[in-house]
């Protein structure tokens, strides 16, 4: 099977773009702190004020593994039902695969492309790349289905793109 | 070498990325949780871990980015960028684990002007297990 022969009802689903979701807080120095301390990343640029303000970035920029973290949805109040996750969104679950009820993360890529800094508001919008043909692997047989984000800065600037690809399954004999 | 520079110049297919170890004690699972804003129960809930069949909590991809990026930029210096990291999800890395990340150049090549090397880094545990199999594209400072 190839994805030609996905069911039009399955194949209506790649190209689709969510709305823009923005996150909580913007690019701020005491997040960037708590990061450094949580994998002890002693690179200057992120925490050491004299360093960055000297370096070609003229101050502090964030770690830019930094990306998913920084539209992560908040904690509390609880969000609307509406608002998605921004790894594993109903964008990737809503998808009628017919019986694959479990779902393992398969990879995450990301990209970056622009430096961000304490003050940038982040925003993301998430797009349903593709969805391969029904596939058997070691853990199951079913469809990996990939998404994208995109995330852009206050000035409508790209700053990066992570990919997301998810395999939905059923176990196998 | 956090502070120094390293130059396209100065590597090449093969150069060796330092290791740089993290123990995954109970402190850091938080500290993961936190700083990464994932709080999904695998991440720091023992029960829930041990009922999806792993050993104990599990650290989040957002963890394994960032302590890669660091170990790239530990080894870059501050100048060196990291363009793109690819992490397939393999075995988990769980609480009490001692996870080590290193690497190695596989390509040198230039995009657009920009100085670049494709590195492979690879995550192994206490036991000597692979747990990750990263690709990373990251952009070096040029002497010319």
């Amino acid at each position: 099977m190839t994805t030609d022969e996905l069911p039009p009802e399955v194949q209506q689903y790649i190209g689709r773009l969510s709305s823009f979701m923005e996150g909580p807080d913007e690019v701020n120095k005491p997040m960037i702190r708590h990061w450094c301390e949580m994998v002890e990343d002693a690179n200057p640029l992120y925490t050491d004020e004299e360093y960055a303000k000297n370096s070609e970035y003229g101050g502090i920029i964030s770690p830019p593994t930094m990306l998913t973290t920084w539209v992560y949805p908040r904690w509390w109040p609880p969000l609307p039902l509406d608002e998605m996750d921004p790894a594993i969104g109903p964008a990737q679950l809503d998808v009628p695969l017919g019986d694959v009820p479990f779902f393992a993360a398969s990879s995450i890529t990301g990209e970056y492309l622009l430096p961000m800094r304490p003050g940038d508001k982040i925003r993301y919008q998430t797009e349903l790349h593709s969805i391969s043909p029904f596939k058997k692997i070691r853990i199951g047989a079913g469809h990996f289905v990939t998404t994208i984000h995109y995330y852009y800065n206050q000035r409508d600037e790209l700053v990066g793109t992570t990919e997301f690809v998810l395999f939905r399954y059923r176990m196998e004999e | 070498m956090v502070n120094q520079i390293l130059y396209w110049e100065d590597v090449g297919e093969g150069t060796e990325i330092p290791p740089v170890s993290l123990e995954l004690t109970h402190n850091r699972i938080i500290m993961g949780v936190c700083a990464t804003r994932d709080n999904f129960p695998l991440h720091h809930d023992p029960e829930f871990a041990h009922a999806s069949g792993y050993k104990g909590p599990a650290v989040a991809g957002a963890f394994l980015q960032g302590f890669l990026g660091r170990c790239v930029t530990d080894w870059s210096g501050p100048t060196g960028k990291l363009r793109k990291l690819t992490l397939p999800f393999r075995t988990p890395n769980c609480q009490g684990d001692t996870i080590t990340a290193s690497g190695k150049v596989t390509r040198k090549f230039l995009e657009n002007g920009d100085h670049r090397v494709d590195c492979e880094l690879t995550v192994t545990n206490q036991d000597g297990i692979a747990t990750v199999n990263a690709q990373a594209t990251v952009g070096l400072p040029s002497r010319a």
